[in-house]
């Protein structure tokens, strides 16, 4: 992996030499050759189609049944003044075991987000395995990033 | 049917339409379904952001699980500069609350009228020709390679600029955190024209990038209840329908017989978005 067959002390003013180095490089790994990039995007692409369906279930469950406590106006939807209505976990377990489907549309959308977060957690994993540490640590904060994006902010 | 009913059907019609012009235009369905839900649906500018920002991580997942098969993405480069993104992304979420929404349309036509720019005017090079590494990539190893098509032979290429590009990325986070938006253009200006990588590997590594910087914002949006669950529901079920269907008809016509047509229509809405934020319409 740590194998370079560009030389990048080739003169950096001569640009011939640097598209000779810039031709090919045999020995060079494809990227997205690790095996472990395909769970990557396996798992990138599981999280997608469980949100798809769970928000799929919700909405058709609405369109279908109608929800008990949920929107039954369009000012519902819309929420007065423009803003919508705080979400917190337990406002989704509640309304999901008071079987609101507009609570699983929501758990849908809270797997969506988790998806690329999944993504950069194994990312951290990946580079670990290629023993490439500087990787391995600018994964780690950005998903420390993600993670203070989604529990950082106060309700 | 009831009202409600007719409204969640109507708004998952109109983003089959976005997702599937998002991507015949090659933008992504982020930057029509605000408009479209503002201009068209009348709804509030912050909803129709908090919806969009979700329906990005929807179609750019889909696309980024396909990096694995196309050996263009560059992860090193994708994984340093998300740190820019995503950081940009809470920033840009943060801030957005204390933005008065006119403000918000103002800056999404601006966003919007420059976006199409590079689908009229092809920016960045194919394979950028002499550049000289500067000291950043050296030493986070940004140089790679990639399979060129047409000879089958791999082409190493070397990426420049990382400070430059790393500010241009942090705007794109902010840009996108604060409009629910991909902000794709932006992110390939920072890696084609600033950082010079080629143009297959920037395009490549800005779609893998895309869903971890929305993904960044829409958990703030969430939370706050800017996500409604019958615009957002939806919004992302179209764009991902519309997004697929639109990716398979792309091989069929000449995207750029679709691009004469539309991009028109784009500036047309970007310059209605802007009206509105300036309060002329």
């Amino acid at each position: 992996m740590s194998e370079r067959t560009i030389h990048v002390d080739t003169t950096p003013s001569d640009p011939e030499a640097l598209a000779e180095a810039a031709v090919v490089a045999t020995n060079e790994p494809i990227p997205g050759g690790h095996p472990m990039e395909i769970w990557i995007s396996y798992v990138l692409r599981i999280g997608v189609l469980t949100a798809g369906a769970i928000i799929l279930v919700g909405l058709a469950w609405f369109l279908i049944a109608g929800s008990p406590s949920g929107p039954k106006t369009l000012n519902d939807v819309i929420g007065s003044g423009g803003h919508g209505i705080v979400v917190s976990p337990r406002t989704i377990v509640s309304g999901i075991s008071a079987a609101n489907p507009t609570a699983i549309i929501q758990l849908g959308v809270l797997v969506l987000i988790l998806t690329p977060m999944m993504r950069v957690l194994m990312t951290v994993f990946l580079f670990f395995a290629q023993r490439d540490m500087i990787f391995v640590a600018v994964t780690v904060i950005v998903f420390a990033v993600l993670v203070f994006g989604l529990v950082g902010f106060g309700r | 049917m009831h009202g409600i009913d007719l409204f969640v059907v109507g708004i998952f019609l109109a983003a089959v339409a976005a997702g599937l012009l998002g991507s015949l235009v090659g933008l992504g369905g982020g930057v029509l379904i605000v408009p479209l839900l503002t201009i068209g649906f009348g709804l509030n500018i912050r909803l129709a952001i908090g919806a969009s920002i979700v329906s990005v991580i929807a179609t750019s997942s889909g696309a980024a699980a396909a990096y694995v098969r196309d050996h263009l993405t560059n992860v090193r480069v994708g994984m340093m500069l998300e740190l820019a993104t995503s950081i940009g992304a809470v920033t840009g979420a943060f801030v957005a609350v204390y933005l008065n929404s006119r403000v918000l349309f103002v800056l999404f036509g601006v966003i919007l009228l420059f976006s199409v720019l590079p689908t009229i005017k092809k920016l960045g090079e194919d394979l950028p020709q002499g550049v000289v590494p500067d000291r950043l990539s050296l030493r986070f190893r940004l140089a790679s390679v990639y399979p060129d098509r047409a000879t089958g032979k791999l082409v190493a290429y070397q990426a420049t600029n990382v400070p430059t590009g790393f500010g241009l990325m942090y705007v794109a986070g902010v840009v996108s955190g604060l409009l629910g938006i991909g902000s794709g253009a932006l992110k390939v200006l920072a890696m084609d024209t600033a950082m010079r990588l080629p143009m297959k590997v920037s395009t490549a590594t800005s779609n893998f990038m895309i869903g971890v910087t929305a993904a960044a914002s829409a958990g703030i949006y969430f939370w706050r209840g800017d996500v409604v669950p019958l615009i957002a529901a939806p919004v992302a079920l179209g764009v991902l329908v519309g997004a697929t269907v639109g990716a398979k008809l792309l091989v069929r016509f000449s995207n750029n017989t679709v691009r004469l047509v539309f991009v028109p229509v784009l500036a047309l809405v970007a310059i209605e978005m802007l009206l509105r934020g300036l309060g002329v319409a």
